[in-house]
């Protein structure tokens, strides 16, 4: 089986780290990248679909040098070959125009506020992730004992 | 009033030499309260009426030029009784009439009283007039008050804030630096091997951006034959430089366990960073909050920028910002409002870059001719010429709509401090840079400690 590609981005590395570390129980079924600006995030998802890999989720801060997490999250979901992908920002200082944004063009699929919980951030991923298998009509009986149990009834119903 | 109509009035009653009257400047023509029968025409000169209330500081009502009258109230309300004390400002000459000066082709004109109708109602809308504009300067004084006592009051909110957070990020500081002594023991006792890795995350933390990481955790995938995961793990937290390392480095004996410990000292190395972050923004707010200001603590201004900067990080983070400070002599003055000046300056900067596309701010700092020069540039959109001039006004603002409206006091507040300090702050911008310059006297009177 095929390991999903999750991708984090912060350009504080502090903060990456922590992330990173809270989604770690995910790592055994999920690859887990990490980006320090939007930038690393556009040459990283070339590279790995050039590899044929898959993006499921993207998490990312919204306050950013460079491009901003909205504006990065914009650019991907325009993007066909990533249309499935599931996108979450987190952050402590969107403003509300901000915030209207990432829902109306970026279309995320959730909103966290640092300071975040682990066990949310990492339910949200897994329910994410798995909505993403089906979309994409991946099998999902690879990686069932790690799935969301209520996503998966209603999309087998 | 139309002085034309008036004419045959003058002409009837003031052009009489017997009636003419010279004085000198500075003397007293009519005392408030006082008795005055006479009703004053200004041929030449200047004169002014003084109000003062239970003896306080006289204050100034109104000024009388050529053409006008003086005495109107209390000649004809009958009172004779003066309103205010007048006082020639210069050498003047006056015409008079009293009470009882004949009336002149009454058949015709009239009363005295009726003759002087325009006189009469000219002065009294002169002093509505006075009464209007008076209204509104107070309703402005007590708005601007209104707003500056606003201000203080979210500034000792901040401050109040400031102190509780203080607290608690002094708790965590010395904690962590507690558990960071208690771990190094626990670690030279049971994992004597693993201190070395717990110390490398502790002092260096992770030095290695995630593309490196990403780049050198191919490379051990194949060279040591590792899993991915682990791979990049080693990837993070192996010093730059071992990359060709053999088999025997420490590091790739266990590397599950060096990993985990190496782990725990950047973590805890992130914690103190953190911790030492929160204590820097903390006692910036604390400065900014302060109602106490001491106007002579010797400090230095480059420190007062870093405190800026600090304060808005969260600003600035889309912004590259160069520091150019020189070395400079001590300045006296108040830390506090220092900090005021380059916040509100550096603020209205990040505000003004929403749209730039890779925005920047450069900020320089010169000593030259006992002066310290403050060079604040930012390459956002051109200040027009417009604005530009009434940019250091207060209540002028050109943030009026959304979140994050502005009071319009910022850089009123910026002249005004940077005025205090016998400096002065001025204002350049083109479509390429906008450039705030501030200067302040140093050496004798200021500083040189």
């Amino acid at each position: 089986m095929d390991k999903l590609n999750i991708i984090c981005v912060d350009d504080q590395q502090e903060v990456l780290s922590a992330v990173l570390q809270d989604l770690q129980p995910l790592a055994q079924w999920l690859n887990i990248e990490e980006c320090e600006s939007a930038d690393e995030v556009l040459e990283l998802i070339e590279e790995l679909d050039a590899e044929g890999e898959m993006v499921a989720v993207i998490i990312s801060d919204h306050v950013m040098p460079g491009k901003t997490g909205v504006e990065l999250l914009t650019e991907i979901a325009s993007d066909h070959r990533f249309i499935q992908t599931r996108k979450v920002l987190l952050t402590g200082q969107a403003t509300h125009t901000d915030t209207i944004n990432a829902i109306n063009k970026a279309g995320i699929d959730h909103y966290f506020e640092k300071p975040w919980q682990a066990e949310q951030l990492i339910e949200c991923v897994r329910t994410l992730v798995t909505k993403y298998i089906f979309d994409r009509g991946l099998d999902y009986t690879h990686y069932q004992i790690h799935l969301d149990q209520n996503v998966v009834f209603s999309q087998l119903r | 009033m139309c002085k034309r109509k008036l004419e045959p009035l003058i002409e009837r009653y003031f052009n009489h030499q017997e009636r003419h009257l010279m004085v000198k400047a500075g003397s007293l023509l009519i005392k408030q309260d006082g008795y005055n029968g006479r009703l004053y025409y200004v041929l030449s000169g200047e004169l002014a009426g003084f109000y003062s209330e239970d003896d306080n500081r006289p204050v100034p009502v109104f000024s009388a030029s050529e053409g006008a009258f003086i005495g109107v109230h209390s000649f004809f309300s009958g009172t004779w009784t003066a309103s205010s004390t007048v006082v020639a400002q210069t050498d003047a000459e006056l015409a008079w009439i009293e009470r009882h000066t004949s009336v002149v082709e009454s058949e015709e004109y009239g009363s005295l009283s009726a003759q002087f109708m325009p006189v009469i109602v000219n002065e009294l809308s002169r002093r509505q007039r006075r009464a209007t504009r008076e209204a509104l300067a107070k309703e402005r004084a007590l708005q601007e008050l209104y707003t500056a006592e606003q201000m203080t009051t979210l500034g000792q909110l901040a401050a109040g804030l400031a102190h509780e957070l203080n607290n608690a990020i002094s708790v965590v500081n010395s904690k962590s630096k507690r558990l960071q002594t208690v771990i190094m023991e626990l670690l030279a006792e049971s994992h004597p091997k693993m201190s070395l890795f717990f110390e490398q995350g502790l002092i260096q933390g992770q030095q290695i951006s995630s593309s490196e990481a990403r780049k050198r955790g191919k490379l051990f995938e194949k060279s040591y034959n590792l899993p991915k995961d682990l791979a990049r793990k080693l990837a993070r937290a192996m010093p730059a430089g071992n990359d060709k390392a053999n088999v025997n480095e420490p590091w790739l004996k266990q590397p599950e366990q060096t990993i985990r410990f190496w782990q725990i000292g950047r973590d805890l190395h992130d914690l103190r960073l953190a911790a030492h972050h929160t204590i820097g923004i903390v006692k910036s707010v604390k400065q900014l909050g302060r109602t106490d200001i001491n106007l002579d603590e010797a400090l230095n201004i480059n420190d007062s920028v870093i405190q800026a900067l600090a304060l808005l990080q969260s600003d600035l983070r889309r912004v590259s910002v160069q520091f150019d400070p020189e070395e400079l002599p001590v300045f006296t003055g108040s830390q506090t409002e220092l900090i005021q000046v380059w916040v509100n300056i550096l603020k209205n900067a990040c505000d003004a870059m929403v749209d730039t596309e890779s925005p920047e701010i450069d900020i320089h700092t010169r000593y030259n001719k006992n002066r310290i020069l403050v060079t604040i540039a930012n390459n956002g959109p051109e200040i027009d010429e417009v604005t530009r001039r009434q940019i250091f006004q207060p209540n002028f603002t050109t943030k009026k709509c959304g979140l994050s409206f502005g009071l319009g006091l910022g850089l009123s507040i910026v002249k005004r401090i940077v005025a205090a300090y016998g400096g002065n702050v001025a204002v350049k911008s083109d479509s390429e840079r906008t450039i705030f310059r501030i200067k302040l006297p140093a050496g004798d009177e200021h500083g040189q400690a």
